[in-house]
């Protein structure tokens, strides 16, 4: 596996997708900083370039993306009390009052320093664990993997927002997307119409950059008319050796919780981040400081939330289950490269999974160096008209989503996605479970055929098997504990 | 967007989708199960219809039960400041709307006009709409903005732009 590890690093650095990670961690950045731009969206953006390079490039870049996305939003939420991301909503609770007492610099040297030590701990973990899972999710058949793509929908409960009863219909919007086409076992096309558009069913990709881009871009022109509040002064970047070892046992503490919390399906960076803050709290020996400027409070939540980036691709590469709507989006990334995400990616793509593995450790690297050279030019881009980054998202979703096949269908189906996106985010229904089910729907739908198929159509099959019996459990477990949550939540709202 | 507003939203949502999985059960009659089980193409569709159809309609019930109660019934629309002139007002109320109408005629434009000419005229029209409204900004960034597109998609990575139908 190191050997693995260390052609990874070769080959990372012997073509262009170190550059192409680079790039993709200023990018990320970039749109962190941006309130109401997300990684996701970039991520989402930028898949159909990925389509004209080899996947361990196109890859790195995605990577790039998500890790800079989550540390990018720090910075505008130290020196404009606004998340950048959701992930960095812990992070303003002490770093904002830290910049507003003039220690703007401090405040972003901390971040950008706790951000790369905990995902570079994530990477690590990440590097050593995912392989050993794979190992073991190789054994399993198309009982298991039913019960698996059921146990990923499950996973909708967890994203669902404020109401169970909208998430689900919302996965059950991505699962009859997911039918269009050809059937997997009796090769019938369905719902095709006599349109060839639709004999291959509906890409992923346009409804991808639909759901996740296009919405945003009509959702900045809704915003257009917010005034941004003002900005905090920044000041010298950078922090002294006595305060970087008061924080190094919260940062290191932070990136374990971090890096199980993403490894849980259902579960995301914000998550991470408060949790991370939490424990940090309680475990202080300044208690009395968080809330007014502790530096413990920005290290701990920054790096939580990026060794949470590198959690949630253990049971996306492993398993093929998203976690999230950022890892939902790099699995779509992954398929459209012709990859097939799960346990024999790491057999039969030993190249690209170990360079990918390479550059999540890397990009941590690429973020500290960005992070304190470029702090002043990062806080500039707060001052980019936002309007005009808005009609550009408009036409990357159209070219985007035309790319992949030249077809002016897939940019009808991306609008239309995008609208459909738009009015879920007003009426409050979750979008990632839209995405969940398109992916999670053909690995369910053509393995339940494979497994009935086998087992002449007898359901018991299921019980028979203790890795099945495994995952009944779990997903009982899963659906009843959150049924009880969101009863309980009810009962106390 | 007031609560009536969104209730019929919601309820417009919820009933769009269960048609279409109406009509996804009679399509699919013409789909049949393999010989003797349950299994076919029809399977999975009609199952995630019926949940879907099932959950829909609990949402619109919800919704109906939301517009009833009379605490939110209360109107949260925030009215935008007057400009003054009744064409700048008329677009900055409806600019949700008239994105989208931008987005269709961009689309028939490149299908008719290609990448080049469409997104030309689809920067500064969008532009305009976001309120931003300095003709030499917007004359350069359109420029820059479609040569950089242009240079990035077609020349560097050999992707496809869409070409004109027209000419």
């Amino acid at each position: 596996m190191i050997t693995y590890l260390l052609d990874g690093f070769g080959f990372l650095f012997s073509t262009m997708a170190a550059p192409a990670l680079l790039g993709g961690v200023v990018l990320g950045i970039i749109l962190g900083v941006l309130p109401g731009l997300t990684a996701t969206m970039g991520i989402a953006l930028l898949i159909p370039l990925t389509y004209y390079v080899s996947p361990s490039i196109g890859l790195s870049m995605l990577i790039g993306i998500f890790a800079g996305g989550i540390y990018g939003g720090s910075v505008s939420a130290i020196l404009l009390k606004t998340p950048g991301t959701p992930a960095a909503g812990a992070t303003l609770l002490d770093g904002y009052p830290l910049a507003q007492s003039g220690h703007a610099g401090k405040a972003i040297a901390i971040a950008t320093i706790s951000s790369a030590i905990g995902g570079l701990i994530g990477a690590l973990i990440l590097s050593f664990l995912a392989p050993q899972i794979a190992k073991i999710a190789v054994r399993f058949g198309p009982p298991e993997y039913v019960l698996l793509g059921v146990y990923g929908l499950t996973m909708i409960s967890y994203v669902a927002g404020t109401s169970l009863i909208k998430g689900l219909f919302a996965g059950c919007i991505g699962l009859l997307i997911s039918t269009f086409g050809i059937d997997p076992i009796t090769s019938v096309p369905r719902f095709t119409f006599g349109t060839l558009n639709l004999l291959t069913g509906f890409e992923l990709l346009p409804i991808l950059i639909g759901i996740f881009a296009m919405s945003q871009a009509i959702e900045g022109v809704r915003d257009s008319r917010e005034i941004a509040p003002p900005q905090v002064k920044l000041t010298k970047v950078g922090i002294s050796m006595k305060e970087f070892f008061r924080i190094l046992p919260h940062i290191v503490k932070s990136a374990f919780i971090g890096t199980f919390v993403g490894a849980v399906p259902g579960t995301g960076t914000d998550i991470a981040a408060f949790l991370s803050y939490g424990e940090a709290k309680r475990s202080s020996k300044h208690p009395e400081e968080f809330g007014k400027g502790s530096i413990e409070g920005v290290a701990a939540p920054e790096s939580g939330n990026n060794a949470c980036v590198n959690g949630a691709m253990i049971p996306m590469f492993t398993l093929g289950i998203p976690g999230e709507a950022a890892t939902a989006v790099i699995l779509g990334g992954l398929m459209v490269l012709g990859l097939q995400p799960g346990p024999l990616l790491f057999s039969d793509s030993p190249d690209v999974i170990y360079t990918v593995f390479a550059s999540t450790i890397t990009s941590n690297v690429f973020m500290i160096i960005l992070g304190i050279v470029g702090a002043r030019f990062f806080a500039k881009v707060l001052s980019l008209p936002k309007s005009v980054i808005v009609a550009f998202i408009f036409v990357f979703s159209v070219l985007g989503a035309y790319s992949m096949r030249n077809s002016m269908f897939d940019i009808v189906v991306m609008m239309t996605a995008g609208l459909l996106g738009y009015i879920f985010s007003i009426l409050d229904y979750p979008v990632p479970p839209v995405l969940l089910g398109v992916i999670l729907g053909p690995l369910v739908e053509s393995n339940l055929g494979r497994t009935l198929l086998v087992s002449d159509g007898n359901l018991l099959i299921f019980f028979k098997r203790p890795i099945s019996i495994f995952f009944i459990l779990i997903i009982v477990g899963t659906i009843g504990s959150n049924i009880y949550k969101h009863y309980k939540s009810k009962r106390t709202a | 967007m007031d609560t009536k507003r969104k209730v019929a939203l919601e309820v417009g949502l919820n009933v769009l989708f269960i048609a279409i999985a109406i009509g996804m059960f009679i399509v699919s009659k013409e789909y049949k199960f393999v010989r003797g089980t349950l299994l076919g193409s029809r399977t999975f569709p009609i199952l995630i219809g019926s949940i879907m159809s099932i959950f829909g309609i609990v949402n619109i019930i919800k919704a109906l039960s939301v517009s009833k109660s009379p605490e939110t019934t209360t109107q949260e629309r925030v009215e935008e400041e007057s400009s003054g002139n009744g064409f700048f007002d008329f677009i900055r109320k409806y600019r949700v709307a008239i994105a989208v109408g931008l987005m269709v005629v961009y689309y028939l434009m490149l299908w008719l006009l290609g990448f080049i000419i469409a997104t030309a005229l689809f920067l500064p029209a969008m532009l305009y709409l976001l309120e931003y409204r300095k003709p030499v900004k917007v004359a350069i960034i359109t420029v820059l903005g479609v040569a950089f597109l242009y240079i990035a998609f077609k020349v560097l990575l050999g992707v496809p732009l869409p070409g004109a139908k027209l000419f």
